[in-house]
C-alpha cells in the first residue's frame, strides 16, 4: 500500500509504467476494469480500497478498564438542588456556593455525577473551595480525581492518614508530611517534636516554616526549648514563626524578656488630685541584638524604627501583666493613653495580645478606643479592622459591629470609613438577631439615600452583603421591595436586581433543603 | 434543544414554578404563563412539539420554553392536568387550521405538476442530464491531471483550486460532488496524512463518476443514492410518496451540529426499538438564523419515519407522532459487541459503498482514558475498543460511569465515534460537547 500512495503523491506522470497495487483484494477487483487510464485506476483503486479499509476496520485490543468506583455512601441531592449548584460551578451567584456546599455535607448529600466534572474543574481553579468541595464529591469524584493530574487535589486533601503513620512522614510529599505531623501533634505532641528535631537540618526553609507552625496545635511549654533554637534559624520566615509561638506560651523565656523590656517602656501615673492618670512611654534610642532577635521581621530602619520597637514589644506581653503591675481596670488604662503619641501603637499591641490570649472580654473596650481614636484623626484603616472581625468568634464580632455602627451615625459624612469591609469579614450566615438588626438599619439608610438621591456604594455593597449572608430564616425580610422609581442611581437599578437573585435563590434552596428535612436551619 | 449556553442557563433559571402561573396539561397541548417584564404566554403542543412563545425574544426555543420543558421534566406533579384556557384553545385550532391549508396547497402543487405537459419537463430533465454528463468528463479529467501530476504538487498550491472546482461543479447541476470538494479544503495541508486522505476522498469521488456513469447497471434504490449524492433533491413530498414509511417506538438519541461556511447543520440520530432501524434527520440553517424544527433529544416517542429511497435507507423525516413522548430508560437496542457492529458496518456498506456516518449503539461498554497516550476509548465486554474523537474531552460519560459498563449511542465515521448519549442506571444522559 505504501508504493501505491508514494505513486500517488509523486504522480503518475513521473513514474514509468509498472504495476499499481494496493495489496489488496482490491487489485484484482481492479484487474478487471475496461480499458482505463493508469490516473483512472489508481483513482477508482483508492475508491475501492477507502471502502475495504472502512468495512474491514479492526478494533483496538489490550485496553484496560480501570478499578470501577465504590459504591457511594450518601445519596445525591435533588434535580433542583443540582440545577442551582451547577450554574454556581459555571460562576453565576458563585458567592453562594461555600454556603450550599456546606449545607450539602450538612445534609449529608452528595453531588450527583453530572456535576462531578463542573465540581472538578472549578475546585481545580479556586483553591479555596476546595475543603468545601472534597466531602460533595463522593466516592465517584474521589475516583474520578485519579485521572487527571490537575485533579490530585483531591486525593491529597481527602487522603486518610496512613495506617503507618511514619511512612508516611518519611516518604510523602511535603503537604502530605505537614498533615501528618498536625494529626500527630494533636494526638502525641512530643513525638511530633522529636519526629522534626530527627529531620530538622535536612529540611529546607520552606519547609521549616510549614512543619514549624504545626506546633500550634499542642503547643506546650515543653516546645520551648526547640521553638528558642529556631530563633537563631538563618531564615527568616522561621523565625517569625518560632517567635509567634513562643508569645503564646505566657512562662516562656521570650515572654519574660519582652515583660521586662516593655515595663521599662512603660509606667503609670495617677493623679488623685486631678482625678487624672497618664501611661508614659519611654522608647530607647537603641535596642541591642538580643533585642532585635526576638522580634525576628522587622524591617523598617527609619523613624518609624521606634513605633515598631514598641508595638512588637507590647504585643508579646499578656494584656492582664498591665492590669495586674498598675492595679488598674482595662477602663483606666486606656483611659491613660489617649493623651500619648504613641495612643494608636500601644492600643493595636494591646489588640494583638488580646486576640492571641483569647481575652475576649477586653476587645470591645480597645475596638472602642481604636474607634474613637481614628474618628479624632478623622482616619480608619477598615482593613485592619476587617482583619480584627476575623479572629473573633462570630457573636463578639457581630456585636463589635453593631457598636461600630452606632458610633458611625456621628462621623462627618466626608470621613466615613468603609464599614463593608468589616461586614464581609463576619462569618456566614449571620445570626438571625444580627441579620434583623443589619435589614432594618438598610431600610433606614435606603430611604434617606433615595430621599436625597445620593449615591452611597457601601450602601449597595451591604445589601449585597446582606443578601449572601442574611440568616436563612430572615430572607424573606431580605426580600425588600423598594420603591425606587426615579430616584434610583441607574446602577443601582441592576445591583438591586442581582441582589434580589441572589435572595431568592437562597430562599429557594433553603426550601429545597428543608423538604429533604435533613438538618435544621 | 437550546440554541446555545445562555439559553440554558437562562432557561434553568425559570425552571421553577415561581415564576409560573396558570400551569397546566391535557392530551394535546402543556402551557403555562410566565412573569418577566411582561406576563408571557407560553404553548406546547405535544403530539408534534411544536413550541410557541408570546415574548419578544428571536432566540427558538426561548428561555420561557425552555423554562416550561424542564419543569415538565423534572416536578411533572407540579402541571395539573385540565382543561386549557382560550388562548391555548385558540392555538391548537390555528395550528390545525394552518396544516389544513398546507395541506391543501400541496394537493393543488402536485395536481398542477401532474398537469404540466410531459414534453416540457422531459426537456428539462434532458437538459440537465447533458449538463450533468458534461459535468462528470470534467470532474474526470481534473482528477486524472491531479494523480498525473501527483498530490504531493498540492502542497505549494492555495485552497483556492477546491473553490474553483466545486463553482464548476454547481453550474454543472453537481451541488452534491461540488460540497464534497470543498469538504477537501479542510484537509488540505490541514494534517499530517492529508495526502492519504485527500486520496481516499478523490477515490470516492471516482467511484462515485463511475457509478453514474453505469447507473443503468445499479440496483434502483442505489441509483437513488447516486443521484442524491451528485445532487438531485428530492422534496419531502415526493420522499413522502416513494420512500419507505416505517412506524416504531423512536429513540431520539442525540444530535451534531457543525459549522459550515453557508450555515449550520445539524444531524440527529434515532433508532426503533423493535426494527432497530436507524435513522438521520437532516436540517440546514443559513447563518444567524435557527433550524425550523426543535428536535428534542434523550426521549422516545412512538411514530413513523419516512426514508429517503436508498440501498440502504438512512436519511429520513418525520411523517407522524402518534403517541406521547417520554424518557429513554430501557436498555439501548444496540449491539452487543464492537464486532457485531463493525459487522453490521461492512453490510452497510456492501450495499452503499460510499456512506461514511453510521450510527453506533453498543451495549454494556466501559468507557476508558489511557493517561499514557491520553486517548479516549469505548471498551466492550470482549475486550475491543474504538477511539473516542481525539479533540473531545469524555468526562461526564466517565464520571457517570464511574468504570461500571452501559449503554452508548455514537456516530462512527470510520475512524472515531463521537457520542451522542448514554443510558447509565434507568436514565439517558446527552452527551457534552465541548465548547
Amino acid at each position: 500500500m505504501d508504493a501505491f500512495i508514494a505513486t500517488a503523491i509523486i504522480g503518475t506522470g513521473q513514474q514509468s509504467d509498472q504495476a499499481i497495487s494496493t495489496g489488496t483484494p482490491v487489485d484484482a477487483l481492479a484487474e478487471q476494469l475496461e480499458q482505463s487510464s493508469t490516473e483512472r485506476k489508481l483513482l477508482l483503486m483508492a475508491g475501492a480500497a477507502t471502502v475495504y479499509h472502512l468495512a474491514g476496520y479492526t478494533a483496538h485490543t489490550g485496553l484496560e478498564i480501570p478499578t470501577p468506583a465504590e459504591a457511594e455512601r450518601l445519596p445525591a441531592c435533588s434535580p433542583e438542588i443540582a440545577r442551582y449548584i451547577g450554574s454556581m460551578l459555571e460562576e453565576k451567584q458563585q458567592e453562594l456556593l461555600p454556603e450550599f456546599l456546606a449545607q450539602l455535607t450538612r445534609s449529608e448529600l452528595r453531588l450527583p455525577f453530572d456535576l462531578l466534572f463542573p465540581a472538578l474543574t472549578y475546585g481545580t481553579r479556586h483553591k479555596d473551595i476546595r475543603e468545601a468541595l472534597i466531602p460533595t464529591l463522593g466516592q465517584r469524584g474521589q475516583w474520578l480525581g485519579q485521572f487527571n493530574s490537575a485533579w490530585s487535589w483531591v486525593k491529597e486533601q481527602n487522603d486518610e492518614p496512613s495506617e503507618d503513620i511514619e511512612t508516611q512522614w518519611q516518604e510523602g510529599t511535603l503537604a502530605q508530611r505537614v498533615q501528618t505531623l498536625y494529626r500527630l501533634r494533636a494526638i502525641d505532641a512530643d513525638k511530633a517534636r522529636l519526629w522534626l528535631q530527627e529531620v530538622w537540618k535536612q529540611e529546607v526553609a520552606d519547609a521549616r516554616r510549614k512543619l514549624l507552625a504545626t506546633f500550634a496545635v499542642g503547643l506546650s511549654p515543653a516546645d520551648e526549648a526547640f521553638l528558642e533554637r529556631a530563633l537563631d534559624d538563618l531564615r527568616e520566615g522561621v523565625r517569625v514563626t518560632a517567635a509567634s509561638l513562643l508569645t503564646r506560651l505566657p512562662s516562656s523565656a521570650l515572654v519574660q524578656r519582652m515583660t521586662a523590656r516593655a515595663d521599662t517602656m512603660l509606667s503609670y501615673q495617677a493623679d488623685d488630685l486631678l482625678k487624672d492618670a497618664v501611661l508614659s512611654i519611654t522608647l530607647p534610642e537603641e535596642i541591642d541584638e538580643a533585642w532585635k532577635c526576638d522580634m525576628p521581621g522587622l524591617k523598617s530602619q527609619d523613624a518609624t524604627r521606634k513605633a515598631q520597637w514598641l508595638k512588637q514589644t507590647l504585643a508579646a506581653v499578656p494584656l492582664k501583666h498591665w492590669i495586674e503591675r498598675f492595679s488598674i481596670s482595662l477602663a483606666d488604662l486606656t483611659s491613660s493613653v489617649k493623651k500619648s503619641e504613641w495612643h494608636s501603637e500601644i492600643i493595636e499591641s494591646w489588640l494583638e495580645a488580646a486576640l492571641r490570649d483569647n481575652a475576649y472580654q477586653w476587645i470591645l473596650q480597645l475596638l472602642n478606643c481604636s474607634w474613637e481614636q481614628a474618628r479624632e484623626i478623622g482616619q480608619l484603616d477598615a482593613a485592619y479592622y476587617q482583619h480584627i472581625i476575623e479572629r473573633l468568634p462570630q457573636e463578639l464580632a457581630e456585636r463589635s459591629i453593631i457598636h461600630f455602627m452606632t458610633l458611625r451615625s456621628s462621623w462627618p459624612w466626608t470621613t466615613l470609613p468603609r464599614w463593608t469591609m468589616s461586614l464581609s469579614a463576619l462569618p456566614k450566615p449571620w445570626s438571625k438577631d444580627f441579620s434583623q438588626w443589619y435589614l432594618q438599619e438598610l431600610k433606614k439608610h435606603a430611604q434617606g439615600l433615595l430621599a436625597d438621591k445620593k449615591w452611597d456604594p457601601d450602601w449597595y455593597q451591604g445589601l449585597e452583603l446582606a443578601a449572601l449572608s442574611v440568616h436563612p430564616s430572615c430572607l424573606d425580610q431580605a426580600i425588600i421591595s423598594w420603591d425606587t422609581t426615579d430616584n434610583i442611581h441607574f446602577y443601582g437599578e441592576h445591583l438591586l436586581e442581582n441582589v434580589q437573585e441572589l435572595v431568592l435563590t437562597r430562599q429557594h434552596l433553603y426550601e429545597e433543603f428543608k423538604a429533604i428535612e435533613k438538618s435544621p436551619l | 434543544m437550546a440554541p446555545d449556553k445562555n439559553s440554558v442557563a437562562a432557561g434553568k433559571k425559570l425552571g421553577n414554578t415561581k415564576h409560573w402561573s396558570n400551569l397546566g396539561y391535557n392530551a394535546e397541548a402543556l402551557w403555562g404563563e410566565c412573569q418577566g417584564s411582561d406576563l408571557y404566554q407560553v404553548r406546547i403542543e405535544l403530539s408534534s412539539l411544536a413550541l410557541s412563545c408570546s415574548c419578544p425574544s428571536r432566540k427558538h426555543p426561548c428561555k420561557h420554553l425552555l423554562g416550561l420543558l424542564l419543569i415538565a421534566a423534572e416536578t411533572p406533579s407540579a402541571i395539573p392536568e385540565q382543561e386549557p384556557p382560550t388562548w391555548v384553545r385558540e392555538w391548537l385550532e390555528q395550528r390545525a387550521a394552518i396544516n389544513e391549508r398546507k395541506t391543501a396547497t400541496e394537493q393543488k402543487r402536485q395536481e398542477q405538476q401532474a398537469d404540466d405537459p410531459n414534453e416540457t419537463r422531459k426537456k428539462r430533465a434532458a437538459k440537465r442530464q447533458t449538463q450533468v454528463e458534461q459535468g462528470i468528463e470534467h470532474l474526470d479529467l481534473w482528477l486524472e491531471d491531479l494523480v498525473r501530476n501527483g498530490l504531493g504538487s498540492l502542497e505549494t498550491r492555495s485552497t483556492a483550486i477546491w473553490e474553483q472546482q466545486a463553482a464548476r461543479m454547481v453550474d454543472a447541476q453537481l451541488p452534491g460532488v461540488a460540497s464534497r470538494i470543498r469538504s477537501l479544503i479542510a484537509i488540505h495541508n490541514a494534517v499530517p496524512d492529508w495526502p492519504i486522505r485527500l486520496l481516499t476522498r478523490l477515490g470516492q469521488l471516482a467511484l462515485l463518476s463511475q457509478a453514474f456513469q453505469h447507473i443503468e447497471q445499479l440496483d434502483a434504490n442505489l441509483q437513488e443514492d447516486v443521484r442524491l449524492m451528485l445532487g438531485w433533491t428530492l422534496e419531502e413530498t415526493e420522499v413522502s410518496a416513494r420512500g419507505e414509511h416505517l412506524s416504531d417506538n423512536w429513540l431520539v438519541l442525540g444530535q451534531i451540529q457543525e459549522e459550515t461556511p453557508r450555515g449550520r447543520t445539524q444531524r440527529t440520530w434515532l433508532q426503533g426499538e423493535q426494527t432497530q432501524r436507524s435513522a438521520l434527520l437532516e436540517q440546514f440553517a443559513a447563518t444567524g438564523l435557527s433550524f425550523s424544527k426543535v428536535i428534542p433529544t434523550g426521549v422516545c416517542w412512538q411514530g413513523t419515519l419516512v426514508f429517503w429511497p436508498s440501498a440502504s435507507p438512512q436519511r429520513a423525516l418525520i411523517e407522524a407522532h402518534s403517541g406521547p413522548t417520554s424518557s429513554i430508560t430501557d436498555a439501548l437496542p444496540g449491539n452487543a459487541t464492537i464486532e457485531e457492529f463493525c459487522k453490521t458496518v461492512a453490510a452497510t456498506l456492501a450495499r452503499h459503498p460510499w456512506r461514511y456516518r453510521f450510527l453506533c449503539t453498543l451495549c454494556t461498554v466501559t468507557p476508558v482514558f489511557d493517561q499514557a497516550t491520553n486517548r479516549w476509548y469505548i471498551r466492550d465486554k470482549q475486550g475491543q475498543g474504538l477511539p473516542l474523537k481525539a479533540s473531545e474531552g469524555f468526562w461526564q460519560l466517565l464520571a457517570i460511569s464511574g468504570g461500571h459498563p452501559l449503554d452508548l449511542a455514537a456516530e462512527w465515521d470510520g475512524e472515531f465515534l463521537t457520542p451522542l448519549g448514554f443510558l447509565s442506571e434507568g436514565k439517558y444522559h446527552i452527551a457534552e460537547r465541548a465548547a
